[in-house]
């Protein structure tokens, strides 16, 4: 069986994330980008947040095909939970070590 | 393949941030590129600057002027004025913040107003610049996120990175 190709997404929100609220802040994330990709293309993005970098930083992964439209997609949310935040796309790769690395030499 | 943005006076963004965002510079209107057109009669800085506004005639005399660019606001087409950005050798620029800071129905209009806008472009090799044009640090995008809204306009990925590359440096 062949195994899904994945792309991870090292991403910035311009609001910080309390560590409380780090599953109800992936929850609602989902939900936006379930609104801005469509529910007939959430499938192949199949976005998941793997890990959270920092107050501020996260790491997504998507399919490799699902990756442009998740890029777009944060692009587009501009509040989560009834308050005002951006998301930047910072980098990505095709490992979660390398972002790991980056961030690990960043913070 | 370095990249550039051009965002809103009013945008107050950090340097550190544009840095993050994957850019070579950031600039800023009226403190790094100028406005000109309505509400902004004498440019705050030399340079052949980006012409603003809604009235069509007035634009194109800024074009015929000697305007380096055109951002224009609606998206909509005069025959009139493309010709003259196409004959003047001048560029259109394309606020992406009219995508990102409107919701719901305004922005899918808004979409498809700028793809028939960057295809009527296209058709006349106008020179398009995708740029933030972010009013707030919130409408900023990463190089990444302005790449795949140039790709939502109907821009291939090499003329999009070519675009936020050489053509928005052009402003420098």
């Amino acid at each position: 069986m062949m195994r899904d190709k994945r792309r991870y997404i090292l991403v910035e929100s311009a609001e910080g994330i309390a560590g409380a609220e780090q599953d109800a802040f992936a929850e609602a994330l989902y939900g936006e980008l379930l609104k801005a990709v469509g529910e007939i293309n959430y499938p192949s993005v199949n976005p998941k947040i793997m890990k959270f970098v920092d107050g501020k930083r996260f790491i997504i992964r998507s399919s490799l095909s699902g990756q442009d439209t998740l890029v777009l997609a944060l692009s587009l949310i501009k509040s989560l939970n009834g308050k005002e935040t951006a998301f930047y796309t910072l980098k990505s790769s095709g490992t979660i070590k390398t972002l790991d690395d980056l961030t690990e030499n960043t913070v | 393949m370095e990249y550039y943005d051009i965002v809103s006076e009013t945008c107050g963004f950090d340097s550190a941030l544009a840095k993050r965002l994957g850019f070579a510079e950031i600039f800023t209107i009226n403190k790094d590129v100028a406005a000109i057109g309505t509400g902004h009669k004498q440019p705050k800085v030399p340079g052949r600057g980006i012409a603003f506004g809604r009235d069509t005639q007035q634009l194109i005399s800024l074009v015929k002027g000697g305007a380096g660019a055109v951002s224009i606001t609606g998206s909509f087409i005069d025959e009139k004025l493309m010709e003259a950005i196409a004959s003047n050798d001048s560029i259109l620029c394309m606020p992406m913040s009219a995508i990102t800071a409107s919701t719901g129905i305004e922005r899918s209009k808004n979409i498809f107003r700028m793809r028939r806008l960057f295809r009527k472009a296209s058709k006349m090799k106008i020179r398009v610049a995708f740029v933030s044009m972010a009013k707030t640090p919130r409408h900023m995008n990463s190089y990444m996120q302005l790449i795949e809204l140039a790709k939502l306009l109907g821009a291939d990925e090499r003329y999009a990175r070519y675009s936020i590359s050489k053509i928005n440096g052009e402003f420098k």
